[in-house]
This record gives C-alpha cells, structure tokens and sequence, in this order.
C-alpha cells in the first residue's frame, strides 16, 4: 500500500514541480546559447534575461516544493482531502512515510535539477579550474577529487533541508493537537523543533570533543582549525545529520499513530 | 456477528467543550439506520470517530467487533459531508484511485451509476459544480461492497428533483446484509427507507427506535415527531 499512495502522491507533485524544472533548463539552454554565440550588447542582454529567468525558475522549483510539501501535507492529513485519506485501509505510518519519501525524492530530484542547471549555465573549463583552485586545499586533504568534495557539501545541505521540512511536519502534526490557533501553533512548534534539533547536533559535535582536545578547539577558539578535525568534523555532521533525521521520523511516526483529529 | 457498530461509553471533548457525552450504540446487519439531529448537536463528530478521523476522549468504537484499524476501514464506505477528492484528478482516474486502494470496489458499477447520472468521466472534478462532485462521490460509495455504509448529508447539495433518485440509488445498491447509516436534517426525505431512527440532541442519544415502532408509539411521521421533540 506504501507504493501505492507513494505513487499518487510523487505523481501529483512531481506533475506541478515539472513545469519549472523544464522552464529552468529551458531558459539555462538559452542563456548559455545566447552568452556564447557572440558578444555584442543585444546579446548579453537577452542573455542576463534567460539567466535571471533560469534561476528564479531552478529556485523557485526548490522553494516551491518546500511550501507545497507542508500545504499538502496539512490538506491531506487535516484538510478536506483527509476524509480520504485516513479511510483508505493503510496503515497510519504508511501515510506519514508516503509524505516523509515523497519530500525526499523531490527535494532530491529538485537539487539534480537546480545542479543540471547551474552546470548549463557556468561550466567551462576555465570555471571548472577555478573553482578546483579554490577548494584544492581542501580536497587535497580529504584525498578526493572535485566531483566527491562537491557532492559532499550537497550531500550536507541537502540532509539539512530534509531536517527542515520534518521539522515542519512535526510542527503540523503538534499545532493540530490544539483545538484553537492551529496554523499559529504549527509555525512556533516547527520553530522550536527546528531550533531543538540544531542544539542536538551542536551537542553531538560536542560528545567527541570531550575526550579530543583538537577537536574541542571548535568551540573554544577562532584560530584555523587542522584540516585532520575538519575532516572528522564533516564526517561526524553528516553521520548526526542523518541520526537527527531517523530519530525525526520515528517520532512522527509514533506521533501520527496516535491518531488524528481532522478539521 | 450480527452487529456490525457498537458504540461504548464514547466519549468526545474539544478542550473544555463536550461534543458528544457517554455515547452507547449497536447498529445490526441489515439495517437503514437514520442519524438525525439538529445542527450542531454531534451527529458529524459521532460519524468521525466511527472513521477514525477523530480520537475519542474516552470509551470505545467497535467495527465488527474490532477497534478501527485497516480491516474496518475496508468494510466501511462513507460518504463525508464535504467534497474530499483531488480536484485536479479526472473521474475516471478517481475512479481507477478507488479500485487500486479498495478490493470491493466495483468499476463497472461506477461507471454504470455515472453514466445514469450524466456525468462525463473525463470532465476534471475542478471543473464540475459542489453538486456534481457530490454525486460523483456517492457513486465511489455506493459502487463498493461494504458491510456498513455511513452517508453524512447525502441530500445536502442536491437538487429535489434528484434526491428521489440518489435514495433509490441508495437503496438499490448497498450491499446485502449491510447496514446504512444515514446522517440528514432533511427527514421528510430519508423517512421512506429508514428501518431505525436514532435522534441526537447536545452530545445524547435521546432516542433510539424502529420506526414504524415509533410512528405507533407516538403518532404522526417521524419529521413531525422530530418537529415537535426539537420544537425551539
């Protein structure tokens, strides 16, 4: 039944997120058409429109996805389409990990999108060495290529976002607990759950650096760090990352099983 | 088993408010069972926490026997009160969404009652009127092989003139042995099929009786019966 409702609900949103994603790339085709073809001003101009477009598209897809994931999810699990919902015969966690997997994979598909965009748009060999000279130390120090480093940094905004909309559906799911100011109650629980979970991670950043003085050295001082307890330091993020992000999940879950009290 | 809904001592508050007050029901197979009420007195909270929409404050809901779960939901066909369906979906995909989700849907059936209905399966809900979409959710209903059926307000959005026909719809097509409940302010109506009447009043049951019983009993039609009991 989870594949099932999955399908539905990644069928409807991917329906809506595919209008910017083809207008993004459309537009990112176009600026990189018209900036290369040659450079007089008639030009540059139609150029720095397409750009301006391709990026209010790519971006818009992102945001739009954000604010869309906790309508819906307030409509279907609270709102009119909940009379649906809750008298399909699935299970309640089956719900909850339909709506959890379809942010997942569009947040997913947003960001290769955005990507696949930005790489229209900029790549050349010229930037391609530029920003390889930037991030070389770096790199260097992790022993990884361009391609690794960079997914790594994506890989740790993308768990972050996912933290924030659990957070959010964590938030809608409390706010509805209470029989007035539900919407109000959703924002400031979702707030406080977000602020929560960033003091979680700073506090299991902070378990290692008990017993590793280097690492301690985060918190205690502003001098430049050894690249050995950054390294460490982005390792352990992405492993509290998704800790934080399971832990989220299972008490929605747990929350969701309680039952519901629909509008 | 013949009893398929058993109420015990339900309770249901919403903060300091109580909406429905030790609430003791069993509704038989086979029953036309109509829930009525004034506005606002529980009729629809009643109806929700029988679908697991609402939790109950306190007591019990028993479907066959069993507390609200997958199983029961696969027995129970309702009818909300309100147009529930994406309204960016066509009928016909409406239509394919119920037969995936629920194994005793009939689509034959569905189509059959859309058609006698004249609703075009590849118009989008969006587009049609409250009315319409409200006769196209009846057919999802009643095109299933449930053991309890439960319609708040099916005569709510409709025109007179198609009432007689959604009432016959109702009563041709439910299943055998199944029970009806039927929750309506517009008795008058539903009085003609009803087996059972249960009245509700502030959160109460305050009556629960066959009702040609009734109609003896007390003398006069059910809506004048009600009439007088609610007289404001």
């Amino acid at each position: 039944m989870l594949g099932r409702l999955l399908k539905y609900d990644l069928k409807q949103f991917l329906k809506f997120l595919s209008v910017f994603y083809i207008l993004g790339l459309f537009f990112a085709v176009l600026t990189r058409l018209f900036l290369n073809i040659d450079n007089s001003l008639f030009m540059k101009i139609v150029g720095e429109i397409c750009r301006g477009a391709a990026f209010s598209m790519l971006f818009s897809a992102f945001a739009n996805n954000i604010l869309r994931l906790w309508v819906k999810f307030r409509q279907s699990v609270y709102g009119d389409e909940s009379y649906l919902t809750h008298t399909l015969p699935v299970k309640k966690h089956c719900i909850y990990s339909s709506k959890m997997l379809t942010a997942v994979i569009t947040a997913f598909v947003s960001l290769i999108v955005l990507i696949l965009g930005l790489f229209v748009i900029y790549y050349s060999k010229e930037n391609a060495d530029a920003l390889k000279a930037m991030i070389s130390p770096i790199l260097n120090t992790f022993n990884i290529s361009l391609l690794t480093g960079l997914v790594l940094v994506v890989f740790v905004l993308y768990l972050e976002f996912i933290n924030i909309l659990q957070c959010g559906f964590t938030g809608i799911i409390l706010g509805h607990r209470f029989n007035n100011g539900k919407l109000g109650m959703s924002v400031l629980f979702g707030f406080i759950i977000y602020m929560l979970s960033q003091i979680t991670i700073v506090i299991l950043m902070f378990i290692p650096a008990i017993f590793n003085s280097d690492f301690m050295n985060i918190f205690v001082t502003t001098k430049a760090m050894n690249l050995e307890v950054i390294k460490f330091a982005v390792v352990y993020s992405i492993i509290s990352y998704i800790v934080i992000n399971i832990v989220g999940f299972l008490i929605n879950i747990k929350l969701f099983n309680k039952g519901v009290n629909v509008d | 088993m013949n009893t398929i809904l058993e109420l015990k001592n339900l309770n249901k508050s919403f903060g300091a408010k109580k909406v429905l007050e030790n609430i003791n029901l069993t509704i038989p197979r086979g029953k036309i069972v109509g829930l009525l009420g004034k506005n606002g007195t529980g009729k629809s909270t009643l109806i929700k926490l029988i679908n697991d929409l609402l939790t109950p404050t306190s007591g019990e809901v028993l479907i066959n026997g069993k507390s609200p779960s997958v199983e029961s939901k696969k027995i129970i066909a309702y009818l909300p009160e309100r147009t529930y369906l994406d309204k960016s979906m066509k009928v016909a995909q409406v239509i394919k969404y119920f037969a995936e989700f629920y194994d005793n849907f009939d689509s034959q059936k569905a189509y059959k009652l859309l058609e006698e209905l004249g609703l075009d399966v590849n118009q989008k809900l969006a587009k049609m009127s409250k009315g319409m979409q409200e006769k196209v959710q009846l057919v999802l209903v009643m095109s299933r092989k449930a053991d309890l059926y439960i319609l708040d307000e099916p005569l709510g959005g409709v025109d007179p003139a198609t009432r007689e026909y959604i009432l016959d719809t109702i009563l041709s097509n439910f299943n055998e042995g199944a029970s009806v409940i039927i929750s309506t302010h517009l008795i008058n109506d539903i009085e003609r099929i009803l087996d059972d009447v249960i009245f509700i009043n502030d959160g109460k049951i305050i009556l629960h009786s066959e009702c040609d019983k009734l109609r003896t009993e007390q003398g006069g039609s059910v809506d004048e019966i009600f009439r007088r009991m609610f007289r404001c």
